[in-house]
């Protein structure tokens, strides 16, 4: 950890001169790579997203040119996956099969009783929002199945913005929600 | 940069590309963030779609084993749920149906006519009786509002009017008309149906006052958006005459018992 201090303002400033923007890319960087270790390793994602900007971290305050730092970055969680696919892979097996397990148990329940909770807490949370914003997210995901693009892109031209920017909308507030949510349950619980 | 489609990056989530096509889609992920996005709201559907039973059991197998086996696994299905379960209420109350965002709904219907619709459950009780919902409050509208289609929140302009019937609600009084508004081109009936499996499929057939049938689908599968179950049928709104109209819902062809029996009194006055 204490390494991880030293060497990370070095990556920062490799990653942009202003401190803002630099924090904002890393913090990309590290998105981009925790949904990409979800796709093979989702137990320990976050984990090996940080082990891997470690590593590019170090080796940026050893001094080593890197071009284009995505590509590098790309190539060490490569290596990191495969360090991690060869050492432990029957570990991580069995860690995901009981996430599974208890994923399982949990979508054959009943009554989930925090659904409830959870239900009043997103509740609120909605109300929290702006209405324009409520009853866009509340749209964005109540399409399903193959309509969901047509009706995103109608949903994208009446507003005046194009897809990409409606889909940046719903992940802020979906994000914003899954928040606010958690905290209102946390804030519950602790009552 | 050739565009990802959303597609793409289920057939990723899910494990089914080769794994040639899902190393090319894993470089773009880590080195291109509008890639990475694409995949977020790709893991969302699928999760919301996972959270609504909407999957075939080998997806939602897949979705269990790959996409919720992180740690925040188990949360972000429960928020989907609720998600889900906000989307109901919504749509309960603006008249949009079940699982339908913005096609939908005329702009009258949320003003009025709709609002009284989407509350109405016709469901006989044990004794036959027609049971509807209380209206909720703030249903009537000014007789200005009911004159055209106007744009929605959205800025949606809506030509389907959409007839969710429900069957959890109180005994009331006289049944309010279902008044299709001026404009409407497409009517669709969402009527609610208790949970069976999900290979089941229903029998529907709408007749008239005369008992004639305006309208008879087979085959017909259930659907399922925040835990309530129902199907769907649509009907050009030019076909429905002002009357009584009596909705059937077998649950296979050849049954003589109906799963469901709904009545509804139509009016179309305001149509042109």
């Amino acid at each position: 950890m204490k390494e991880r201090v030293l060497h990370l303002p070095r990556l920062l400033v490799r990653l942009d001169e202003n401190p803002g923007r630099a924090g904002s890319r890393y913090e990309e960087l590290r998105r981009r790579l925790i949904l990409f270790f979800r796709l093979k390793q989702p137990a320990d994602a976050e984990q090996l997203a940080d082990e891997v900007l470690d590593r590019v971290a170090r080796r940026v305050a050893e001094g080593l040119e890197i071009l284009k730092i995505e590509a590098y970055v790309l190539g060490v969680a490569r290596f990191v996956l495969r360090e991690q696919e060869g050492t432990a892979q029957s570990a991580a097996r069995a860690l995901s099969d009981l996430a599974r397990e208890q994923q399982i148990e949990m979508s054959d329940a009943p009554a989930d009783p925090s659904s409830e909770e959870h239900q009043e807490a997103l509740g609120r949370c909605l109300e929290e929002l702006t209405p324009a914003d409520r009853s866009m997210i509340l749209n964005y995901y109540a399409a399903e199945g193959s309509g969901r693009i047509n009706q995103r892109q109608t949903m994208a031209r009446k507003l005046g913005i194009n897809l990409n920017a409606l889909h940046n909308r719903a992940l802020r507030l979906r994000k914003q929600l899954e928040q606010c949510v958690a905290r209102r349950t946390h804030q519950a619980r602790e009552r | 940069v050739d565009k990802v489609p959303i597609s793409a990056l289920t057939d990723l989530l899910l494990h089914k590309l080769s794994p040639a096509q899902a190393a090319l889609l894993e470089d773009r992920i880590v080195q291109d963030g509008e890639v990475a996005d694409l995949l977020e709201v790709a893991t969302h559907d699928l999760i919301d779609d996972y959270a609504a039973a909407r999957l075939d059991p080998e997806d939602a197998r897949r979705v269990e084993e790959h996409v919720l086996a992180t740690p925040d696994g188990p949360a972000r299905v429960v928020f989907a749920r609720a998600l889900s379960q906000q989307q109901v209420k919504n749509a309960a109350s603006i008249g949009r149906g079940f699982g339908n965002p913005h096609s939908p709904i005329l702009p009258v219907a949320l003003a009025a006519s709709a609002l009284i619709i989407a509350a109405l459950v016709l469901l006989p009780g044990r004794d036959g009786v027609l049971r509807r919902a209380p209206t909720p409050p703030g249903t009537a509208a000014p007789e200005a509002t009911r004159s055209r289609p106007s744009p929605n929140e959205n800025g949606l302009a809506d030509s389907v009017f959409t007839v969710a019937l429900l069957s959890s609600q109180t005994r009331g009084a006289a049944l309010p008309p279902v008044d299709i508004p001026s404009g409407a081109s497409l009517v669709r009936i969402q009527c609610e149906i208790p949970p069976a499996g999900s290979d089941s499929r229903y029998h529907l057939t709408l007749k008239d006052e005369v008992n004639d049938t305006v309208l008879s689908l087979d085959a017909l599968r259930s659907r399922q958006v925040g835990g309530i179950h129902f199907i769907e049928a649509s009907i050009e709104a030019s076909r429905l005459r002002p009357g009584r109209y009596r909705l059937t819902v077998y649950s296979d062809v050849h049954s003589a018992i109906p799963t469901v029996e709904q009545e509804f009194d139509l009016q179309t006055k305001n149509r042109n």
